[in-house]
């Protein structure tokens, strides 16, 4: 009878496997993967041929190709750095076997990743990275920024360093960790100016909603909200009862699955009693806004409908564009005009700039999978190719004089800003640090910049005037997404730990300038852009949501609070 | 004449020098080494037990660490049943080329899971070549020896099936840039292939076949679709393997050159006649064309579409097949009728009622698993 149970288990494996794979199976017994086995499907055709070198150290053996070799050097020492952080944690594992060394695969481009056999993902999916943690090995898009590779590197390798001892157990019997756990420990280990911002903005609004995931909902990790919360998790068990608990916590989830007796064997308490305790912690964690108003109790959303909304900026004669994802996954740009929305792209685009007089966008996509630049006719929604000499475009500012571009890009695995001609070609460099310096807006005369960089583990505001470079800001939080209003002032986004708020400070006659945050409410605000009358434009995030507002800020100048 | 030779070897030497400097100095400036592809075990789940009779059933897989050398194999033994089974595919990506090679012996099943045709005995070695034009488009090349013979066959199948050998061959054209999200797009393929007789193999034959689909969002929820196929075989061919029509997802047994025959669970459909019940017709020459208006009921829009979703069709399928040049019905086989899919985490699970527009025949329900086109 046995037999029987085990001899259909194993015959329905590989039907599964076919099934799961990214193309129906056509061939019953056909085990190859060519392609000519499939009657229909989109297959990997990879764009360009790759000259694959490899580079070896004790822990790492990182895969990288023709154009990588300078950030492949960088990521061997976030590598390393990466190893130094997880596994002294987790060395209690490879008392017997030792960790080999980990597979590092390096893809410039989404497309080449998308393309290749190694990612072993299906041709339409869109992860940043991969563990194979079975195998050891991690396949990686390089990221728009040095801040992002960072951040995905720690995630993949943590996984693997904590997962691989255990590799045998995922095809074997005994119990299995939740993904919490799982997730929580990369994005714990992961440092906290590298994780996504938006995952902790999108914990404090759970928080404040009482609508934290409950333990066994956690058992799936999906969307943002649902890593924040395994971080969250990660994070509280780790200060209370130290990092050691971490690694005897997983080591038991994997006898003894995700029951009480797992987590009263190790931290004293049951599920249920750490959820709660959890949920206290968060509570008193997020204070900051708590007792503030509500913009959505004092504002409508600009737009009903329309899915996720976001950075929005007008175009002249009344007109708004901004980014939806109303009808597709990711986000496109719409045009606003006169009450009625047109759609003007049906590829994804991740940034944009709209020309002085309204009439042209230059976007960035990776439609074709790798960061491209396109110019775009407001009027007829005509979209052509922008010849830009420079690759992996990362964000672009169109002056107010209308004849050069502010455009960072990532060459060397950092973002630096460029100065480039409405022909593509590059005029001068603004920045070049071995750190990011991005998020350029200019300043109503068409002379100075300013843009973000990070100074002590915090992005500060600095202001390039054609030649010299200043520190504008210095306050222990995060200052991003500047736009130089047209009344002298730049207003960006101020925050940290999940609250952000927009704020204003005056560049002119201070070394250090002084921030005044604009906006009262207790909901995150970001993309602040100024619009004449003294409105702002903001996207708001709200259970899980981002809408666009249009406000004025209260009293402004007077009920203002200081930030430094 | 020795001093010119005396003279010369110092200069070469001396460039010799310099190349070898200036390739080290060059080679220096790229880090690491070159990529060299090694296969790898990557799983391997073995059972095997012995109560007085050998058993042993292995699943596994080996590959390099960038995954362009793959080598699968699945392994099914029981020495009391006398059963030994085994599949072994080799795959090899270089750039937009990708080459295979499997060797199988294997109970192969031909139509859907819930009404079996044919089960048959494989033994078989095939070659196979893809040309990755573009993520859509590509050309395949098949060569491939196969011995067969049945082992169970229902009573409902319309031929006698074979046992014997062949040696074929196919080309093969194929477009795919259908989107499912956006319901639009082209699914075709034209194909070219036979089978010529070599080393007692005994069939002779020339096959060609198309398949067009194409999908047309009418808004976010409806959409039209337009199937056309056809095919046409010369020659002396398996009887089992020609064309076959009626019902839903019957057996792929009309796959062009397709010596291999699956019937595996979740294939694609190879020919959709509602109305009238499966492997009603069968022949060496057919066409089809099926028209369906499709909307999804659940849930709003595909985009949101997650684990759970629910359609509804409207459809009409028409077809005709032929023997030589005899038509196997008198008048053309046409039906019409309505259907639900249900969208259940991945997997597509139809139900069709449709009414054939012959009086004389009576509607019928009809199942399918997977996209039917």
């Amino acid at each position: 009878m046995r037999k029987k149970w085990l001899l259909w288990l194993f015959l329905f494996i590989p039907v599964l496997v076919a099934h799961n794979s990214s193309f129906l199976s056509h061939a019953a017994i056909e085990l190859t993967n060519t392609g000519a086995e499939y009657r229909f499907g989109q297959v990997k055709s990879p764009p360009r041929p790759l000259d694959w070198r490899v580079l070896k150290n004790t822990h790492f053996e990182i895969y990288f190709y023709q154009g990588l070799e300078e950030v492949a050097l960088r990521c061997q020492s976030i590598l390393e750095e990466a190893y130094n952080r997880v596994y002294p944690d987790f060395a209690g594992f490879f008392t017997i076997n030792r960790l080999p060394p980990v597979r590092v695969i390096l893809f410039a481009s989404r497309r080449d990743f998308q393309n290749a056999e190694a990612s072993g993902t299906p041709l339409t999916a869109t992860p940043e990275g991969v563990a194979h943690f079975l195998i050891g090995r991690l396949a990686v898009i390089c990221q728009p920024t040095l801040r992002d590779l960072r951040g995905v590197l720690i995630h993949e390798v943590t996984h693997i360093i904590t997962l691989h001892p255990f590799r045998n157990r995922f095809l074997g019997g005994g119990g299995q960790p939740p993904d919490w756990l799982v997730e929580g420990l990369a994005e714990y280990y992961t440092p906290d100016e590298s994780r996504f911002p938006m995952r902790e903005g999108a914990l404090r609004d759970a928080v404040f909603r009482g609508q934290l995931a409950t333990m066994d909902q956690l058992r799936g990790v999906g969307g943002n909200l649902d890593y924040a919360q395994a971080w969250a998790l990660t994070d509280f068990i780790a200060r209370k009862y130290g990092n050691g608990s971490l690694a005897e916590l997983l080591k038991e989830f994997f006898v003894y699955g995700d029951r009480d007796i797992t987590y009263k064997r190790v931290l004293g308490l049951s599920r249920q009693e750490l959820w709660e305790n959890w949920r206290a912690d968060l509570q008193e964690r997020y204070q900051a806004g708590c007792d503030a108003p509500r913009i959505t109790d004092q504002h409508e959303p600009w737009l009903s409908g329309h899915g996720q909304q976001m950075q929005a900026s007008p175009v002249g004669e009344g007109r708004i564009v901004f980014l939806s994802s109303h009808q597709s996954r990711y986000f496109d740009l719409y045009l606003w005009e006169d009450g009625k929305i047109r759609r003007l792209t049906e590829q994804t685009v991740s940034a944009y700039t709209v020309s002085p007089d309204g009439g042209e966008i230059l976007f960035i996509s990776d439609v074709e999978g790798e960061n491209l630049m396109y110019r775009l006719e407001t009027a007829t929604g005509e979209i052509t190719p922008f010849p830009l000499a420079l690759g992996n475009p990362v964000e672009v500012a169109w002056s107010p004089t209308g004849k050069r571009l502010a455009v960072t890009v990532n060459i060397k695995g950092d973002t630096d800003i460029y100065l480039v001609n409405l022909e593509g070609e590059v005029l001068t460099g603004v920045t070049g640090g071995s750190f990011d310096e991005m998020s350029p807006s200019w300043a109503p005369d068409g002379e100075r910049l300013v843009y973000v960089a990070e100074h002590l583990g915090f992005d500060q505001l600095h202001i390039w005037d054609g030649k010299k470079h200043r520190q504008l800001t210095g306050a222990g939080k995060h200052h991003r997404e500047p736009v130089w209003g047209e009344d002298g002032k730049i207003y960006f986004t101020l925050g940290d730990k999940g609250y952000y708020q927009t704020a204003v400070v005056d560049p002119r006659g201070h070394e250090e300038g002084k921030t005044e945050i604009l906006s009262p409410f207790q909901e995150t605000l970001l993309h602040p852009y100024p619009l004449p009358g003294g409105e702002i434009l903001s996207t708001v995030y709200e259970n899980g949501t981002y809408k666009i507002y249009r406000w004025h800020p209260p009293g402004h100048g007077e009920k203002g609070v200081t930030a430094e | 004449m020795r001093r010119f030779y005396r003279r010369l070897l110092p200069a070469l030497f001396f460039f010799f020098l310099l190349f070898s400097c200036a390739t080290a100095v060059q080679a220096g400036e790229k880090p690491g080494e070159p990529y060299r592809p090694r296969l790898e075990m990557e799983y391997i789940i073995p059972v095997i037990f012995y109560d007085g009779n050998l058993y042993s059933l292995i699943y596994g897989r080996m590959s390099s660490v960038l995954r362009d050398r793959e080598l699968q194999f699945f392994l099914w033994a029981d020495q009391g049943a006398g059963v030994f089974n085994y599949a072994l595919g080799y795959t090899r990506h270089h750039y937009k080329w990708s080459t295979g090679i499997n060797l199988y012996s294997m109970p192969v099943n031909i139509g859907p899971v819930w009404a079996s045709g044919v089960w048959e005995e494989q033994t078989g070695l095939s070659l196979l070549a893809t040309y990755r034009r573009t993520n859509e488009t590509r050309f395949t090349f098949r060569l491939q020896w196969e011995k067969f013979f049945p082992l169970i066959v229902t009573s409902s199948f319309p031929e006698d099936p074979d046992e014997g050998s062949l040696l074929g061959w196919e080309v093969k054209a194929i477009k795919d840039d259908f989107s499912f999200l956006a319901q639009k797009g082209t699914r075709a393929y034209a194909s070219l292939g036979g089978a010529f007789p070599f080393l007692n193999t005994g069939y002779s034959y020339i096959k060609i076949e198309e398949d067009w689909r194409r999908y047309y969002p009418l808004n976010h929820r409806v959409s039209a679709i337009l199937s056309l196929r056809g095919g046409k075989i010369w020659g002396d061919h398996p009887s089992h393997r020609g064309f076959i029509i009626g019902g839903v997802q019957q057996a792929n047994m009309s796959g062009l050159g397709n010596l291999v025959n699956q019937g595996s669970l979740w294939a694609l459909a190879d020919s959709t006649l509602r109305g009238y019940p499966l492997y009603q017709f069968s022949g060496d020459g057919f066409f089809l064309g099926n028209l369906e208006f499709r909307t999804l009921l659940y849930p709003s829009s595909y985009y949101d579409l997650k684990f759970f979703g629910l359609l509804g069709s409207v459809f009409f399928d028409a077809g005709q097949i032929y023997k030589g040049a005899l038509a196997q019905s008198a008048s053309p086989l046409a039906a019409w009728g309505v259907g639900l899919k249900l969208f259940f985490g991945g997997l597509l699970v139809g139900v069709d009622y449709a009414v054939p527009m012959d009086p004389g025949a009576k509607p019928c329900w009809h199942i399918s698993l997977g996209e039917v086109f």
